[in-house]
């Protein structure tokens, strides 16, 4: 007991648990409609045009004589990552349900455009990945600001236009039909999840958000059967990995972030293991 | 014990070196101008051999100023380069990229410090290339550092490459042979110097426990009587685990720690946040693995460090 009173009155842990709650609650909402839409591998694509990104928004600020030079390079990622959605958006609108080849566009384009671009500024993709590196295991009080609003945005976005959202990942076809702005709702869904990838990814890592927004979402649709029950269970199990990952690495030395997803993972296979049985009744 | 088995060492190896030399040195394509072209693998060796150098050779860094060596990568372009170098300055193991290029494009010369100073047990992430000779005399202490690269933190190692370094350049360009030794000699004495100055400026401290970002001053450490506790271990890309952070805060508290030390190619992050917390505050330790400035030179990184450390560990 003593030991989880430790735990709760450490500012550093008070704060690293107050944001993976919110991102274990917040980061499957827009995971639901990605993998609705057969886009799963999103967060991994925008994190990757976050790269180019940072190392374009570098150039630019070395080229007008911003003080200082890397004043640009987090807005930049912002920027690259948005664009990034929409032309994904544009390119499945295209080329009729062509996700799968828009997301690896996407992630090769982010790859190589970083490496080219930064190896012009003359660094190597190391110093990107300083611009871009969060840990959830040290959070500062503005990464705890900059969550509370993201995760705001996310579940307003998320949960407010769920009905409108939810026709349009279901059947695109019958929401254009019932007049809804079919564009303007998947533009919608990519920028949300484009801005809490590049936010979150400075606060608590690129794997951890990209995976918090999909495995959650993969175990609750093992179960449960309305689009609803699938987002909320999601949610529950989210938050639940997210804090009690956190938990253990306050005690075993392990990568948090990690050791979250793995966590998520296990939680995946026991469920499938478990289903037949649940199923028979 | 450690010096002596070092010293063994240093007889054997330079005599390897002076082989591989004889056997590289053979002038299939003289350099073009007569100067000698010299790569090195990162800022610490690129001073070391422009020191001995002087005017007399052209001397690079392959990794590019401000930028981390760990990971390293080479364009087609600089491996030809590195084909073409008369002399290539370098850490086995540390750098693969570097290793790759150098086994598929042997310059004429080489002179790698993991042998010369026999670093192979410290150096790498495994010790697969350890030939069993090396285990029997193995110093516990010496664990400190097991494959940390960053040896030039102990400026007595680094002036120890300088006169391989002028042997090799005297083999490239014999009329010169006699200004490379005495500037040899000159830039270990100077080093020498400066060991000086940080064992006496760190002699009579009130604490000796350092704690950084990443623990890249485990050869710093080891010669000053210091004890380093890092947020992440070698690899700087690795996340702190809360439970490390834990355990720093509990360094922190028993031994009246002031300050968290950061560095200038790791994000600070992780530091400013503890350091916050704790109440305590962050200064600059450079590791030396890049230089940008211009007007500095590895010895007034090293004795801004000293002024650093001083500071923090308050030193009489």
């Amino acid at each position: 007991m003593t030991g989880i009173t430790q735990m709760l009155t450490d500012p550093l842990m008070q704060r690293a648990l107050l944001v993976a709650l919110l991102v274990g609650l917040a980061a499957p909402v827009i995971g639901t409609y990605l993998v609705q839409r057969k886009l799963s591998l999103l967060g991994d694509g925008i994190g990757h045009v976050a790269l180019t990104g940072v190392a374009l928004g570098w150039l630019v600020g070395a080229a007008l004589d911003v003080v200082p030079n890397d004043a640009l390079a987090v807005p930049g990622a912002v920027v690259a990552a948005v664009a990034g959605a929409v032309v994904i958006e544009v390119v499945r609108e295209r080329t009729r349900g062509g996700g799968d080849v828009a997301l690896a566009l996407l992630f090769y384009g982010g790859i190589a455009g970083g490496v080219l671009l930064i190896g012009i500024a003359g660094g190597t993709s190391a110093n990107l990945v300083g611009y871009l590196f969060g840990s959830i295991s040290t959070v500062s009080t503005s990464d705890v600001v900059l969550t509370v609003a993201l995760c705001a945005l996310l579940l307003g976005v998320g949960l407010g236009l769920r009905p409108a959202l939810f026709a349009v990942s279901h059947d695109a076809e019958f929401a254009r039909s019932t007049g809804l702005p079919v564009r303007a709702l998947n533009v919608a869904i990519a920028v949300v999840a484009a801005l809490t990838v590049t936010v979150a990814m400075r606060v608590v890592g690129l794997l951890l958000v990209s995976a918090l927004m999909i495995v959650p979402v993969a175990v609750a649709q093992l179960v449960s059967r309305s689009f609803a029950s699938t987002m909320h269970l999601a949610m529950g199990l989210g938050t639940a990995v997210c804090v009690v990952g956190l938990a253990v690495t306050y005690w075993v030395p392990l990568a948090p972030g990690a050791t979250i997803v793995v966590l998520a993972i296990v939680v995946y296979l026991v469920v499938l293991a478990a289903r037949p049985l649940f199923a028979r009744r | 014990m450690r010096m002596s088995l070092m010293l063994n060492k240093r007889v054997t190896v330079t005599a390897a070196t002076a082989l591989l030399l004889a056997g590289c040195a053979t002038p299939t394509s003289p350099p073009t101008d007569g100067t000698p072209q010299v790569l090195t693998a990162l800022y610490p060796l690129e001073f070391l051999t422009q020191q001995v150098a002087g005017e007399l050779a052209s001397v690079t860094s392959v990794t590019p100023q401000g930028a981390e060596p760990h990971d390293l990568e080479l364009a087609p372009a600089q491996v030809r380069e590195i084909g073409a170098a008369d002399l290539i300055v370098y850490i086995g193991g540390f750098q693969p990229a570097l290793d790759d290029a150098v086994a598929q494009r042997p310059p004429r010369a080489v002179v790698d410090a993991t042998e010369v100073l026999a670093l192979s047990e410290g150096i790498g992430h495994e010790d697969e290339d350890d030939d069993a000779g090396h285990e029997d005399d193995h110093d516990h202490a010496h664990h400190d550092h097991d494959g940390d690269p960053h040896f030039w933190l102990d400026p007595t190692l680094l002036a120890r490459l300088a006169a391989p370094v002028a042997d090799a350049l005297a083999e490239l360009d014999p009329d010169n042979a006699t200004t490379y030794a005495a500037n040899a000699e000159r830039v270990a004495a100077e080093l020498s110097e400066l060991d000086s100055e940080l064992a006496t400026g760190l002699a009579t401290c009130e604490r000796d426990v350092v704690v950084v970002s990443h623990e890249a001053f485990g050869f710093l450490a080891e010669r000053y009587g210091l004890t380093q506790v890092g947020l992440s271990g070698i690899d700087p890309e690795g996340e702190p685990s809360p439970a490390r952070l834990r355990e720093i805060r509990a360094v922190v508290a028993e031994h009246d720690v002031t300050t968290i030390f950061t560095e200038t190619l790791v994000s600070p992050k992780a530091a400013e946040v503890l350091a916050a917390d704790l109440g305590i505050s962050t200064a600059l330790l450079d590791p030396v693995e890049t230089q940008v400035d211009p007007d500095a030179d590895y010895r007034d990184v090293m004795r801004s460090n000293l002024e650093a450390l001083r500071l923090a560990l308050g030193c009489a």
